[in-house]
């Protein structure tokens, strides 16, 4: 179902769109299996209403609260940014939802909190992925707070105008351009407000891998392969769209600030 | 015919071990791979690879008992599709995947040992292939099967490279460790008897 009236934005307006088509049935969730197809074949019948988010932590509103509650339909707004996989493939969608700050201020975060930490929905009865070993489920993400502030930080509740489809994450997701894609986690139930680091599932499984700032960096590879260029989807039949990777995924100018000091070498 | 093949079914068997290949040309042709068709290729080339390895290394056991004798004689056939698979597996790496770029290939080739028992495994099978012939066979005489025991050092990195690209399902390397790692066991008291073929060449 389409939203009405969603603000438009400047973001991205330069890129060139991905195909619906590619952004809804190439995905990474494993919760609905490995294979890239996996989570639009699997996730049909996957329960997205009603919803709800439980806020932990330090925090001054914390409890359940229902997603329609949190984001209302008038607040929302399209934005085109860039998604670059780890796997070094990327596409450019058109998101909608609203500022993950906006959101975060209203639960009024004290000054402990210093991380904020996030969580998927662990359901193994309908999503067939968590039946098996892999991922130390339920998926987990976090973000320093100054990260989560960030106006680029988005929480997206649809994509292409209409909400979002199960396999990109419904019904809730974030959307983090300057990182790579496994940061933006995908049907949040949780969010707390933390004072140490928290730990994350990618990292956890690989800390040498994966690590928990995941910014797209060209000058730093995975170990296993070369992250300076990657395959811009869709591609040819034969042959892949090959671009350059840009530094914080194209973001530097507005998130540099966010890791001025740091040595991204190895805070990866 | 049957002067350019030593036996009649021969081309069906070629028919036969080209089948997955033409399998996945057919769907990369049709988009069944779309959007990132070098993803999936890779990974399925490489299973077939691997699939051949497995066959021929498995010749050892199986080709000595008495109902399948008759398989002995397309060892050497299995052995150059094994290549063949592997050969595919690399061009896919760098035509789909990489897309051509020297910058991508250069840096994954050099810097990556992940990548370099894939290319071990890969450059040994060459060598193999190049000498499966009658007429090398002839050639190099008794330092033919000196040289084709490599293919041992080949599969052991096939393993290595499969263990070394998991992400996180490592069932793939799982089921090509069950077949392949018992027939290296087997091997290794052969090992010492390597040592005549060095003093003998």
């Amino acid at each position: 179902s389409a939203f009405a009236n969603i603000a438009e934005t400047p973001f991205g307006k330069v890129d060139k769109i991905s195909p619906y088509d590619v952004a809804s049935s190439y995905n990474n969730f494993y919760e609905f299996g490995y294979g890239k197809s996996d989570p639009k074949d699997k996730s049909s019948q996957f329960q997205t209403t009603p919803w709800t988010i439980r806020v932990e932590g330090e925090a001054g509103k914390t409890g359940v609260f229902d997603l329609e509650d949190i984001i209302k339909e008038s607040m929302l707004e399209e934005r085109i940014y860039r998604l670059r996989c780890v796997e070094a493939w990327s596409m450019v969608i058109p998101w909608v939802g609203i500022s993950l700050a906006t959101v975060l201020k209203r639960f009024e975060p004290t000054s402990k909190a210093k991380y904020v930490y996030f969580e998927t929905l662990y359901d193994p009865k309908q999503m067939p992925g968590q039946r098996g070993g892999g991922l130390d489920w339920p998926y987990r993400e976090g973000l320093r707070i100054d990260e989560a502030m960030h106006p680029l930080a988005l929480l997206a509740v649809g994509m292409y105008g209409s909400i979002l489809p199960n396999q990109n994450g419904a019904p809730v997701r974030l959307v983090l351009p300057w990182k790579y894609g496994f940061k933006s986690i995908k049907s949040i139930v949780k969010i707390r407000f933390v004072e140490t680091m928290p730990e994350t599932t990618w990292n956890m499984l690989a800390p040498n891998e994966y690590g928990f700032y995941a910014n797209v960096n060209p000058n730093v590879d995975h170990p296993r392969w070369s992250q300076a260029q990657e395959r811009r989807l869709p591609g040819g039949v034969l042959f892949p769209n090959v671009i350059e990777t840009k530094m914080f995924n194209g973001y530097e100018e507005d998130v540099a600030g966010l890791y001025s000091g740091m040595d991204l070498k190895r805070n990866y | 015919m049957l002067k350019y093949w030593d036996r009649k079914e021969k081309p069906y068997i070629l028919i036969l071990f080209c089948l997955p290949f033409m399998w996945m040309l057919v769907s990369l042709l049709m988009g069944q791979y779309f959007p990132d068709p070098g993803k999936l290729l890779m990974r399925l080339s490489g299973i077939w690879a691997s699939v051949y390895v497995v066959a021929v290394m498995a010749m050892t056991v199986v080709g000595k008992l008495k109902l399948f004798k008759g398989i002995n004689r397309y060892r050497r056939f299995i052995g150059i599709t094994a290549f063949f698979y592997a050969l595919l597996h690399f061009i896919i790496y760098l035509v789909l995947f990489a897309g051509l770029s020297w910058k991508w290939i250069s840096s994954d080739l050099i810097e990556k040992p992940y990548i370099y028992v894939g290319s071990l495994a890969l450059v040994i099978m060459a060598i193999l292939a190049v000498t499966s012939t009658k007429v090398m066979m002839r050639k190099l005489g008794k330092k033919w099967k000196p040289i084709h025991r490599l293919m041992y050092l080949a599969a052991a990195g096939v393993i290595a490279h499969l263990w070394w690209q998991v992400k996180d399902d490592i069932s793939l390397a799982v089921y090509f460790s069950v077949f392949l790692v018992p027939l290296l066991i087997m091997k290794i008291p052969t090992l010492p008897t390597y040592k005549k073929y060095f003093k003998k060449t």
